[in-house]
């Protein structure tokens, strides 16, 4: 804030009677200078101040940083999770996927016979296949 | 009209209008304007004092403080402060000494004080606001509401004038006047003086 003085009276030999007011110094980057005497009179500039802003200022960053942190904070956290009781597992309200068929013999049931070409390992192609066994 | 004790100038009158104490000093055109130096001429109450010119005569230099910037037609030092003399505006008549109050214009005298204002704030100095028409020179004392308003609202007027970045004091006069009216305690003195 800038300081005005306004001079009530006027004397024949000077002003008497001071009224004082403050001026708000308007936006950064205006086009107002202070007076070479206001700057003598508010002194050097404190250590690190700067008239330009520096990159990245905390006014612009700070949403930006807020949301950095939590981010990694969720990370960390389904990291440590994972690290002490395995891997997540599904809540019991998701709909589970169906169970694996086991590839033995159901207990109780007999296998239903399958062709001889059936016995064939499914990775397998006729290629490789033994002929004897192909026929 | 009284003659007023303030510190031993010899104000013919003085009044208080919209919040500002206005000391009235009347004098004749036709000899002060022949008068030979600046202080003589254009402030004849001061004439013999030691007030001198802070630039030459016809040079005008501009002051800032915040958004407001001013030209004022002459700035003096003249002891411990300074004189902020204004000559322009106002429509060039002649005030009648028995009727002036009636033929007061609000808008010049904020003008003026405006004007100050920007040459107090980058000075730093106690800064006395003055105008000279065309056969009085008044001396202006602002109350607090009117130096409030007047510091308080150069944003506003900023804005209202289209966002300029500087707002003159004919800008901030007009943007004020008719809040100053409204205040309370100045719109009842303003309808006892109607």
């Amino acid at each position: 804030m800038i300081q005005v003085q306004i001079a009530s009276q006027l004397t024949a030999t000077g002003v008497d009677g001071v009224r004082w007011v403050l001026v708000d110094p308007g936006e950064p980057g205006s086009t107002s200078t202070p007076s070479p005497e206001a700057a003598a009179a508010a002194g050097p500039a404190p250590a690190g101040a700067s008239d330009e802003a520096p990159q990245g200022a905390p006014g612009r960053s700070l949403p930006l940083l807020k949301l950095m942190v939590v981010g990694l904070g969720i990370v960390l956290a389904l990291w440590l999770a994972q690290a002490l009781h395995g891997p997540a597992r599904l809540p019991a309200w998701f709909p589970a996927e169906p169970p694996v068929p086991a590839r033995g013999p159901v207990p109780g049931r007999a296998a239903p016979p399958s062709p001889a070409a059936s016995a064939v390992e499914p990775g397998l192609t006729t290629s490789t296949m033994q002929p004897d066994l192909a026929a | 009209m009284n003659d007023s004790t303030t510190a031993a100038l010899r104000w013919h009158d003085e009044a208080e209008v919209l919040g500002v104490r206005v000391r009235v000093f009347f004098f004749d055109p036709a000899e002060v304007d022949a008068r030979p130096d600046f202080i003589g001429r254009q402030l004849p109450i001061l004439q013999g004092t030691a007030a001198r010119l802070l630039v030459p005569e016809g040079q005008r230099d501009t002051y800032r403080v915040g958004g407001l910037q001013a030209q004022p037609d002459a700035v003096l030092a003249h002891g411990n402060g300074l004189l902020c003399l204004s000559w322009r505006g106002g429509d060039g008549r002649a005030l009648d000494a028995a009727r002036w109050r009636q033929q007061w214009r609000a808008d010049v005298m904020l003008q003026a004080i405006a004007t100050a204002m920007a040459v107090a704030g980058q000075l730093q100095r106690p800064t006395a606001a003055l105008w000279r028409g065309a056969n009085l020179l008044c001396q202006f004392d602002p109350g607090p509401p009117v130096l409030e308003c007047l510091a308080s609202n150069i944003p506003a007027a900023q804005r209202y004038w289209d966002g300029v970045a500087q707002v003159s004091p004919a800008q901030l006069a007009s943007f004020c006047e008719p809040r100053l009216r409204v205040l309370p305690g100045l719109a009842a003195e303003a309808l006892h003086a109607a």
